[in-house]
């Protein structure tokens, strides 16, 4: 399939599913009207490697593991359903990137996660209630990322 | 809708219809109404979206101008609807569900000429609010 025409495109129309959670979790996921997913920045430890004969730079190679990355979700805030307590499974959850023009298939991120934080929303006249929440991949399926079609 | 309905609230407090009547009306007042009287509008609505769509609340910035032939009658009038109680209003009103509504501003003075070269004027009072409400959502 020919790359999209569309090269650049918003984060409007993604969704976010997940599957197997814990079943205190599973109505508040299901309901959860998403706002921002922020991911952080993925990194190697790196490895000095420099020797005797190493010139102007010092050399290093990359380490072996990487930490699973831990994102960020904004989400407005119902209070029609408990929020799960931290470290509490959440099964596989599955980013689906908004759909392309000519694309047949979305991109997509998944992989098996867990609650590692949540910050209830502020109150405040005027303001939208959100809560945060830091999903956490366990790093044992996933994250892998499939590309579009 | 949401003017109407404020409307209608408005109009069922007593410290506002013993001023008013029932001279608060969408838009603008017909020429020659006695005063003091209101009219009301909406000048911006913003609406709530998550990802998905619309998330089901909107934003409307609501002006009220009150009309009188004094200074004193049209402030007396924007008090009236300032500390009506619109500002603790949360729930069913009419056909709206309101979330908050915040005063944003008022009263904010003006003066308009009835009769060009001559000193009748009427006298406006302005206030503003804000209005969360609850939209269709996707």
């Amino acid at each position: 399939m020919a790359r999209s025409t569309i090269c650049a495109d918003t984060g409007n129309l993604a969704s976010v599913a997940f599957v197997g959670a814990d079943a205190a979790a599973q109505d508040f996921l299901d309901a959860l009207k998403i706002k921002r997913i922020e991911f952080p920045e993925e990194s190697l430890e790196r490895i000095e490697c420099s020797h005797l004969g190493t010139t102007v730079h010092r050399s290093y190679i990359p380490s072996d593991l990487t930490d699973p990355p831990q994102m960020s979700i904004v989400a407005n805030f119902d209070t029609f359903d408990v929020p799960p307590d931290v470290g509490m499974d959440l099964g596989t959850m599955t980013i689906t990137f908004p759909q392309r023009p000519g694309e047949t298939t979305p991109a997509t991120l998944s992989g098996t996660v867990y609650l590692g934080a949540k910050t209830m929303p502020t109150i405040a006249n005027g303001e939208i209630m959100e809560i945060n929440l830091r999903i956490d991949f366990d790093g044992v399926t996933g994250p892998t990322f499939t590309a579009s079609t | 809708m949401l003017i109407e309905d404020l409307r209608d609230y408005l109009l069922a407090r007593p410290a506002v219809s013993a001023l008013v009547g029932d001279r608060i009306v969408p838009d603008a007042l017909p020429q020659g109404s006695p005063l003091p009287g209101c009219d009301i509008e909406i000048v911006n609505t913003r609406h709530e979206h998550y990802i998905r769509g619309l998330a089901g609340m909107a934003i409307s910035d609501v002006v009220i101008d009150c009309y009188g032939v004094t200074r004193a009658s049209a402030h007396e009038t924007a008090k009236s609807i300032m500390f009506s109680g619109v500002t603790t209003l949360r729930g069913v009103v009419g056909g709206t569900t309101i979330s908050g509504i915040r005063l944003n501003g008022g009263p904010s003075d003006a003066v308009e000429e009835v009769d060009p070269g001559t000193d009748d004027r009427r006298f406006v009072s302005t206030i503003f609010l804000e209005v969360h409400w609850a939209e269709q959502c996707d």
